[in-house]
């Protein structure tokens, strides 16, 4: 179904920013001026535009849009922006936008975070900004002394003019203000970058190491009721009984409302809300999924892979080229649904008065809550104003409307501003999770040891469909089930791939890297079986088919070397390969791992190449790919939602772990220098760990692992 | 977690006496188990009485050459104390082998031996647990997942297994358990005796009378031997126990052996250790002797097993 | 197939948001901390107690429901939201407090139990002007990225290096005698509690690396 969002003109799809990220786009700069921003602008600010503000004392505010979630576009996008204008970095400082159309995202078309695009999107129209803002400062000072702007140059937040003069930028605002804003100034080219492309600090310091810093959940707002809830442990579960009476005992407690995701207690405090939600004791009609389990996830799953029929990719002859292999192989591989278990429990702060919504959130998708919302409180879009928090952690499940529809729909019912807090076992309980997934793989090996044949059958739920803004396109094929899978980078002959829609019923949404983060698993994993079955090593054999894809095998190779892929390791370590390329840019992994006598893997070393373009700041892009290395080794090694009894059997880190400091392996993160557009990087290194992992464990154990988390038992020496 | 009034016990006995009259009340000390449970009403108490003040934090040497161990000494004292790590350092392994090190800051002696099974079905409400609910049935044994779960000691009620590692050293040290009852009388119960097994009534865990209060844990002179606490642990359940085992071995090669993780309480079989110079075959045979694991968990007994020869390796290694 | 749940979301109307039971739906309060809903008249008086809490040095008196967890006490009593809640079980660690100088779990302690102990909270580590060298060292080691656990790493960390130099061994010491050394095994071992779901470990463990290494060579 649409979704009702308000935007000023043609809202851009996620597969489109998958396909070719737009790098000239068309966004109405001139005379755009934000309303109700942060900081007002008045006469004593230049501010050509959204994003850049500019005042006598020569500071340099920057105004940034996205959803900081440790990702670091709090100091990126200023960096894109103070490049171009030539500021002192010194004198930069940033802040976060109100949700407004002149801080959508130019990837998506809406004000939201996700998908690896911030920098991607940003990239041309931030430094077109801040080269607007220069060059109206060079028109001032060019007017004010008299010559020709061309004889002027700026650095460090200065004019500099002939003989030397130095004007500093504040003292050109009201000057600069007056100039006409420039449509297509002069970028520079990025041999004179002086900010960009140099490890930079962040900027969101020191608040988040004294404690000032503010999350979504550190929210308050005076006469707020904090609501905690009974949500419905399956979708479509009704309640059927309740005990209110003990509720409403509970001191603090003041209200008891039910909404279409379940029965909120509101009370002055936490724990009172939480002590009432738990005496009301709601008991669920479960309908048919009462007895639901993860056996049945499976066997949809299954059914789903082996009818597989919306072909992604058709090519040569599959059948012939089976019919007359030398050797095929085939395999099947499955992965479980996954949290998101950011740091942060969910929680979202409302404000619902007549036809004003105000809300206080860490939030991924502003854009698309400001229509939302105004929906479901039936209140103005435009007086739908959303401050947006720092998030501890997204990974995309903020992305996600719920619990920003819930809280606004209890502070409408209750009159009042209404805290929505998630215990941790909510939380986790609580869905949207990565999809589960089952593939059946064939290949095949000519005697040449060439790979002739790729055939898989997908099975996995929709998240195009769940999405609420996409469609599944006439061809069947959910892009993101499929994606990299169906675009791996190997030259193989004869391929088909489909996918098969299976709808379990839990709740799916985008997790870190989306389906790379299943497909990545899979097919270099099943690349690594055909290596084997080719008696190739499994670097060469993938070197062998990478002829179309050279960013691909560039990281490959280099990462091959900085590992020392080939050279002798200490006694029991082996190395493990994988590479994929997600969100724009091409990440190869070399794992160090050894496997001890009672089958637990221990990941000494990840050597990692990314390839993902001209970088912004290569501090942050050290940290996210060691980030997703981490993110991808709790999945690898722990991850796993399961159901039994038509509920989730997960309810906090003890039951559901993720990797801790003695888990993190040594991580060596090399940027290959690139002259390319920049690609993505919050997500990239996620996807190639895992099957890094795992195709170790195989040269370690001989022992091929076909589904994550890894099984232990499969690996203990029988002995 | 439900409502409950609280205060500060005075005295030992004023504590044991409170306890003896409110009935359901219990002691909290360090309260990382109790009041883990208590947020999730699997423990309900009407009254809590805080003993952090009593007194019982120190460590000290007993007229017979052992130790007296405070139940109010915090494990990161426990395991830090220079004479434990001297003369009994299976104890300081099994307490550094547990939790986090701010759990263990908070932790007590006493608290540590108290604390309650980690059986998932235990702990989910919606799942039936004699233990929780006497009479409600076992989830576990009904269809459940019992990989985790005792193989020792169980009966048809209840196959919880008992999770702290601290216990186990306790038992094979001999240690003993000195409380106060809520009419004044002292006692000591001996750590073997301390835990109950489940029988048909599985909530009760302790020999423990309503009100009785731990005052202390004694360790007999140390034996000396090498000393060796090696614990398996679950990985998807980051920090209990699959199988433990707490060893003291002589240059002999006798000594005693204890598993953690197996029953619902440490689980020594004095006549086993006849056998630990013989290697650990021999001794498994008679320290497993009697399981009766599920289908699940049958591979503890592989591990018990395994797990104990690579502790005999390591102390043959180390004398 | 399910409906989506935003179908079910977009479609409902004023109708369908029920406010169960009149008795206790009083009108919202416009404070907070005005007086709550009555209770049924026969419902025993609410227990609670009164404490007084030292808090970064300074004194707070405080009457407090006796379930109130520490960490509660800290974020909705004191309004000290540096602390952090992720899982409310102790098995995360971004409740990490130093009491009486010693780390803790924030989330399994009463506060009623802490009637004149003194905390230090992230809040109280260092100043603008004088940060705690942790702080420092976190700054410069890039030792967070979202940000949300690193009170709790820093304060983990000032308890963990005060342990160590109380020569408190570690589940990896190898000889339990001797005084530890913080090499990266005992680091990440001490660590352990403290979960980051950014992956920004070994950046906290230069920083704390760097720390450690200051007070041994100092």
């Amino acid at each position: 179904m649409d979704m009702p969002v308000q935007t000023n003109k043609s809202r851009r799809g996620f597969l489109k920013t998958q396909a070719a990220l737009v790098v000239g786009f068309s966004l109405p700069l001139a005379a755009r001026r934000a309303e109700a921003a942060i900081d007002p602008v008045d006469s004593n600010t230049f501010a050509p535009n959204a994003w850049v503000r500019i005042t006598p004392d020569n500071r340099v505010s920057v105004v940034c849009g996205s959803a900081e979630m440790g990702q670091g576009v709090l100091t990126a996008i200023p960096m894109l922006l103070a490049e171009e204008l030539d500021a002192d970095w010194k004198l930069v400082s940033v802040q976060q936008s109100p949700v407004d159309t002149a801080y959508n995202n130019p990837a998506f078309g809406m004000q939201a975070t996700g998908g690896s695009s911030t920098i991607r999107g940003h990239w041309t129209p931030l430094r077109t900004a801040g080269a607007q803002a220069r060059e109206m400062l060079l028109a001032a000072a060019a007017a004010q002394l008299n010559v020709d702007a061309s004889t002027l140059r700026t650095e460090k937040s200065h004019v500099i003019g002939p003989g030397g003069k130095k004007i500093p930028y504040g003292a050109l605002v009201e000057a600069a203000s007056k100039q006409p804003v420039p449509e297509k100034p002069a970028l520079k080219s990025p041999k004179d970058f002086k900010i960009m492309g140099k490890p930079t600090n962040r900027l969101d310091t020191p608040a988040k190491i004294n404690g000032t810093a503010k999350f979504g959940i550190d929210a308050h707002v005076d006469g707020m009721l904090v609501a905690v809830m009974a949500r419905a442990p399956f979708p479509d579960a009704k309640p059927k009984s309740m005990d209110e009476a003990k509720a409403k005992a509970v001191k603090g407690v003041q209200k008891i409302i039910t909404i279409p995701s379940g029965v909120a207690v509101l009370a002055d405090g936490y724990w009172a809300a939480r002590k009432g939600r738990d005496a009301l004791a709601v008991q669920w009609d479960m309908g048919p999924h009462a007895d639901f389990d993860s056996a049945k996830v499976t066997s949809q799953l299954e059914e789903a892979a082996s009818s597989a029929n919306a072909v992604a990719v058709d090519k040569g002859n599959p059948k012939d080229a089976a019919a007359n292999a030398t050797q095929t192989i085939s395999a099947r591989y499955e992965v479980p649904y996954l949290a998101h278990a950011c740091m942060e429990p969910l929680n979202c702060t409302a404000w619902v008065k007549g036809d004003e919504v105000t809300l206080w959130v860490g939030t991924q998708s502003q854009g698309p809550a400001q229509g939302i919302l105004a929906h479901v409180a039936e209140a103005t879009p435009a007086k739908v104003k959303i401050n947006t928090l720092l998030l501890g952690g997204g990974f995309g499940r903020r992305f996600a409307p719920d619990f920003t529809i819930d809280a606004t729909l209890l502070s409408k019912a209750a009159g009042s501003p209404v805290k929505l807090i998630y215990a941790r076992e909510d939380d986790m309980a609580a869905g949207y999770y990565r999809p589960a997934s089952v593939v059946r793989f064939e290949g095949a090996v000519d005697d040449k040891g060439a790979a002739t044949m790729l055939r898989a059958g997908v099975g996995s739920p929709s998240i195009m469909a769940a999405s609420g803004f996409m469609k599944i396109p006439e061809n069947g094929v959910d892009s993101m089930a499929v994606e990299g899978l169906a675009d791996h980078p190997y030259a193989i002959p004869n391929q088909r791939i489909a996918y098969g829609r299976a709808e379990p019923g839990p709740q799916v949404w985008f997790w870190r890297s989306v389906g790379h983060s299943q497909n990545a698993f899979f097919i270099e994993s099943f690349i690594d079986e055909m290596a084997a079955a080719a008696k190739a090593d499994p670097l060469q054999f993938r070197l062998a088919l990478l002829s179309e894809a050279p960013r691909h095998k560039a990281v490959l190779e280099l990462a091959a070397a900085r590992a020392g892929y080939g050279k002798p390791l200490p006694k029991g370590h082996v190395h493990g390969i994988a590479v994929a390329e997600s969100f724009g840019s091409y990440v190869a992994e070399i794992a160090e791992v050894s496997v001890a006598a009672d089958g637990t893997p221990k990941v000494h070393k990840v050597t990692a190449v990314v390839d993902c373009g001209m970088t912004v700041n290569p501090q942050t892009i050290a940290r996210q790919i060691e980030g997703a290395i981490c993110y991808g080794l709790s999945a690898a090694l722990y991850g796993r939602i399961s159901y039994k009894d038509g509920r989730v059997e997960q309810s906090n880190f003890h039951d559901y772990p993720v990797a801790r400091m003695t888990d993190m392996p040594k991580v060596d993160v090399h940027i290959m220098p690139s002259s390319e557009n920049p690609g993505g990087i919050g997500e990239p290194g996620t996807p190639p760990l895992a099957p890094a992992v795992t195709n170790a464990i195989f040269k370690a154990t001989g022992v091929r692992i076909r589904s994550l988390p890894i099984d232990t038992e499969a690996l203990k020496k029988k002995a | 977690m439900k409502a409950f009034t609280f205060e500060k016990a005075a005295s030992p006995e004023a504590a044991a006496r409170a306890a003896a009259a409110q009935p359901g009340a219990r002691f909290i000390a360090g309260g990382t188990n109790l009041l883990d449970l208590m947020k999730l009403q699997i423990e309900t108490p009407p009254h809590l009485i805080d003993v952090n003040g009593l007194g019982f934090d120190r460590i000290e040497p007993t007229d017979a050459g052992g130790l007296r161990i405070g139940a109010l000494v915090r494990n990161t004292d426990l395991a830090a104390d220079a004479r434990v790590r001297r003369d009994y350092p299976v104890l300081s392994r099994a307490l550094l082998a547990g939790a986090s090190g701010q759990l263990r800051n908070r932790a007590t002696t006493a608290g540590n031996l108290l604390q309650r099974t980690r059986c998932p079905y235990f702990y989910d409400t919606n799942q039936a647990c004699n233990k929780r609910q006497p009479g409600s049935g076992c989830a576990a044994l009904d269809g459940g997942v019992t990989r985790q779960l005792g193989v020792l000691g169980t009966s048809s009620a209840c196959i919880a297994t008992h999770p702290s590692d601290m216990a186990v050293a306790m038992r094979v040290l001999d240690a003993s358990v000195e409380t106060l009852q809520p009419g004044g009388q002292a006692r000591r119960i001996p750590i073997a005796e301390l835990h109950r097994l489940p029988g048909d009534a599985p909530q009760r865990e302790t020999v423990l009378a309503p009100g009785e209060l731990i005052t202390a844990v004694t360790l007999p002179p140390p034996v000396g031997g090498v000393q060796v606490y090696r614990k398996v642990r679950d990985r998807s359940s980051y920090a209990f126990a699959l199988v433990s085992v707490a060893a003291i071995v002589q240059k002999d090669g006798s000594g005693r052996v204890a598993l953690g993780g197996v029953a619902p309480k440490p689980w020594r079989v004095e006549a086993a250790e006849a056998e630990l110079p013989w290697g650990a075959a021999a001794t498994a045979a008679k320290l497993l002797a009697g399981a009766t694991p599920t289908h699940d968990n049958e591979f503890k007994l592989t591990l018990a097993q395994r797990t104990l020869a690579a502790v005999l390796a390591q102390a043959k290694a180390a004398t | 197939m399910l409906a989506h749940p935003f179908d079910t979301i977009l479609a409902i109307s004023r109708r369908e948001l029920l406010i169960a039971g009149s008795a206790c739906a009083a009108a919202a309060t416009a404070d907070a901390q005005s007086a709550p809903a009555p209770r049924p008249a026969d419902a025993p008086p609410p227990p609670a107690s009164t404490i007084t809490l030292q808090v970064n040095g300074q004194s707070h008196r405080l009457t407090l429901d006796n379930r109130t967890s520490l960490l509660d006490a800290l974020r909705e009593h004191l309004h000290l939201t540096g602390t952090k809640k992720g899982c409310d079980h102790g098995q995360c660690g971004a409740c990490t407090v130093l009491l009486d100088g010693r780390r803790v779990n924030s989330c399994l302690t009463l506060a009623v139990m802490h009637d004149g102990a003194q905390l230090t909270t992230i809040e109280g580590l260092g100043t603008p002007a004088r940060l705690h060298p942790l702080q420092a060292a976190f700054i410069a080691h890039d030792g967070y990225q979202c940000g949300y656990c690193t009170p709790g790493q820093i304060c983990s960390a000032v308890g963990m290096l005060n342990e160590l130099r109380q020569g408190i061994p570690s589940h990896v010491s190898t000889d339990l005698q001797a005084r530890p050394q913080l090499t990266n095994d005992e680091l990440r071992e001490r660590m352990s509690g403290n979960i980051c779901r950014c992956g920004a470990y070994s950046n906290i463990a230069e920083a704390i690396s760097e720390v450690a290494g200051a007070e041994v060579r100092s």
